[in-house]
């Protein structure tokens, strides 16, 4: 009963007028965000905080967190719907969440059929977005009731986990990944240690004693580090975009893809709660589970409407039960839903088992503000899937610069310092470079958020146990967590060693 | 892949994790004795770096071969006419948005973010001055006017 209650007040806070134009905003970017190849949702979030944290400064800090987050998620999930759109028309996937969909859907816009393609993965991703809320609302209670009995050795332990997932899959060499989240912990060391006051790595720089900002690392390797990409592979070039048709898919079509929308919404549901998989994954197993269990399996491949709906449902699932991890425990599972925790944070709203008590607004709000934008989301997406269309026309000679000057007014925004500003680009720089040689920079941006936070649990733990480190395997949660954060390293590792082909995600 | 820039990162990130072991060690000086002092976290992913960095130099030593196929198959693509005019306007693009950088505070918000739209809009694709000006001017007017006037930020408008 507590749970419906909750979330009517959710939909009395979601449905103010202020709310609903946050997220009406924030689907509408987060559309463009999936469209426009060049920005993902990674870096479409991050560019949006500063711009978010200004439309909300003259409001309460708790509302202006709810309003903030409501814009964000938006994008997030707002981007899912629109990465398809590029897929479908180009063969250019505009997120890498929805690179299997070109297999079918570009096949079907050769055929004729563009416009049924979108429509299904509008439709498809609507399904798939109200069954992981359906999740989300269920999940979340339990989940948190059992959260909040953790430990901090549990904690810290968790934490490890979900670094180690993210790291896991996130790139071609577990050893590189495991480098960036290094590199990230120890960027998150530096500034005035909030237990002892010791400054640490500041060497009497004033502008490092308030520590590294995440948003200006974040907009950096993402934003700028894909904009140097494409200038360097001269990846500006427009192309031939096919034609929309009729966007009323038929009867057919709307049979055959019931069923692996149904599959995709649940498999993607399931794999987004996982840490580290999130939506590229999810849509490719989806895919390959058409593959196997479709009857009509033979005509994958060949513009069959089933190739569309089900990774799309799929990615859209993922990125709503990603949701889970980070409102419940405070582990964010991917790069986007770091950066979410990210903004969170800069609104002293801190994820995890007691937000649910301490600030019911702030979720249950997001929670049917999602609900509300993934009906926007449908309703917007078909009639207005030509106009998106039109966007990819964008030239990117335009479209890069000012990327850039985003980047730079939104850092600049928040932050105010030139020091940051140059940290910027030689983020983007370092962004390129790494990502170019197969260092992924998503575990960096992880661990520089989560690394504060799990040495503060460490030290607690170790204050509690009086400095004895086997406290970590004696707290039955925690050693399993540490146990299958270790299974998570070594078990891909051990399939690359015996010659198997081990699904990535790129994404973050 | 790359071997060279493997084989160098990894001994960057090995200098990286010595670097923070080292300068941990005097942080955890300072403090008073308590059971765990802020320079134990830091001390941990210093070697963990350096642990990590050995592994990954041996890793290049380990598959020299596969990355040798690799690069052969790169640099056919990387030394044509194309990605050398590619470098340039990159080398351009970084410039420019160094020097936006260090002036924007100087001579303020306006002109620094018009004129480096404008410098690089045009170094991307040589067409039309006109189309780029225009764009330029409209994107630089809409944030300020929207930002400063609007929504009541705060940047550092003109410099006079």
């Amino acid at each position: 009963m507590d749970t419906i209650n909750y979330l009517i007040d959710g939909f009395t806070v979601a449905l103010s007028w202020y709310n609903i134009l946050f997220a009406l905003l924030g689907v509408i970017i987060g559309t463009l965000v999936g469209v426009l190849p060049g920005i993902g949702p990674m870096s479409g979030v991050a560019l949006l905080i500063p711009v978010t944290a200004t439309l909300t400064s003259g409001m309460p800090l708790e509302s202006a967190a709810t309003s903030s987050i409501i814009l964000l998620a938006g994008v997030y999930y707002g981007a899912m719907y629109g990465g398809s759109t590029t897929s479908i028309l180009l063969n250019t996937p505009g997120e890498s969440s929805s690179v299997v969909t070109t297999l079918d859907g570009y096949q079907m816009a050769q055929q004729g059929r563009a416009g049924s393609a979108l429509a299904i993965a509008a439709i498809g991703s609507f399904i798939a977005g109200i069954v992981a809320l359906i999740g989300l609302i269920l999940l979340a209670e339990p989940l948190s009731k059992l959260a909040i009995d953790f430990s901090p050795a549990d904690y810290f332990s968790l934490m490890v986990l979900g670094l180690a997932a993210v790291s896991g899959l996130a790139g071609k060499s577990i050893t590189k990944a495991l480098i960036m989240t290094c590199a990230g912990l120890f960027l998150g060391t530096i500034g005035i240690d909030v237990v002892t006051g010791v400054a640490r790595f500041t060497y009497n720089q004033s502008v490092l004693y308030s520590g590294i900002e995440f948003l200006t690392v974040a907009v950096g390797l993402f934003a700028l580090g894909e904009v140097f990409k494409t200038i360097l592979e001269k990846d500006y070039k427009q192309e031939e975009i096919s034609k929309i048709n009729r966007i009323i898919p038929t009867k057919e079509e709307m049979k055959d893809s019931a069923a692996p929308i149904a599959r995709g919404s649940i498999l993607g549901f399931l794999l987004g709660v996982l840490p580290g998989a999130g939506a590229t994954l999810s849509s490719f197993f989806a895919y390959s589970l058409e593959k196997k269990v479709n009857k009509k399996r033979d005509k994958l491949g060949k513009g069959y409407i089933a190739g569309v709906a089900a990774p799309e449902s799929a990615n859209n699932a993922a990125s709503g039960g990603a949701m889970i991890p980070l409102l419940t425990l405070g582990i964010p599972g991917s790069g986007t839903t770091a950066i979410l925790m990210g903004a969170l944070i800069m609104y002293n709203v801190q994820p995890g088992p007691l937000l649910f008590e301490e600030k019911p607004n702030v979720v249950w709000g997001l929670i049917a503000s999602m609900f509300i934008g993934n009906v926007m989301l449908l309703i917007l997406n078909l009639p207005l899937v030509k106009v998106f269309a039109k966007i990819i026309d964008t030239p990117k000679k335009y479209l890069l610069p000012i990327i850039i000057a985003i980047s730079i007014f939104g850092v600049y925004a928040v932050q105010y310092t030139t020091f940051d500003l140059i940290l910027l680009l030689v983020c983007g720089i370092l962004g390129y470079l790494l990502s170019k040689n197969d260092f992924p920079v998503a575990p960096l941006v992880l661990a520089l958020i989560l690394g504060p936070i799990m040495e503060s649990n460490m030290r607690r733990a170790l204050t509690i146990s009086n400095g004895d480190y086997s406290v970590f395997i004696k707290e039955p949660f925690s050693l399993a967590f540490l146990i299958i954060a270790l299974l998570w390293i070594f078990i891909p590792l051990l399939l690359k060693m015996r010659g198997k082909n081990v699904v990535i995600s790129d994404e973050g | 892949m790359n071997l060279k820039f493997d084989k160098i990162s990894s001994l960057v990130f090995f200098i990286l994790g010595l670097f923070i072991f080292l300068e941990s060690r005097k942080i955890s000086q300072s403090t008073l004795d308590t059971a765990i002092g802020p320079g134990v976290f830091p001390a941990v992913i210093g070697i963990a770096l350096m642990v990590l960095s050995v592994v990954l130099f041996i890793e290049t030593i380990k598959f020299k071969k596969t990355y040798k196929i690799i690069e052969k198959e790169t640099e056919k693509e990387s030394n044509d006419e194309e990605s050398q005019s590619n470098k340039k306007v990159f080398f351009i693009i970084i410039i420019s948005t160094f020097l936006y950088i260090l002036l924007l505070e100087k001579i303020g918000y306006v002109i620094t973010t018009f004129l480096f739209l404008f410098v690089a809009f045009q170094t991307l694709e040589r067409s039309k001055w006109i189309t780029s000006f225009i764009v330029a001017a409209l994107f630089t007017g809409t944030i300020y006017v929207g930002f400063v006037k609007i929504l009541g930020g705060n940047l550092p408008g003109l410099p006079f």
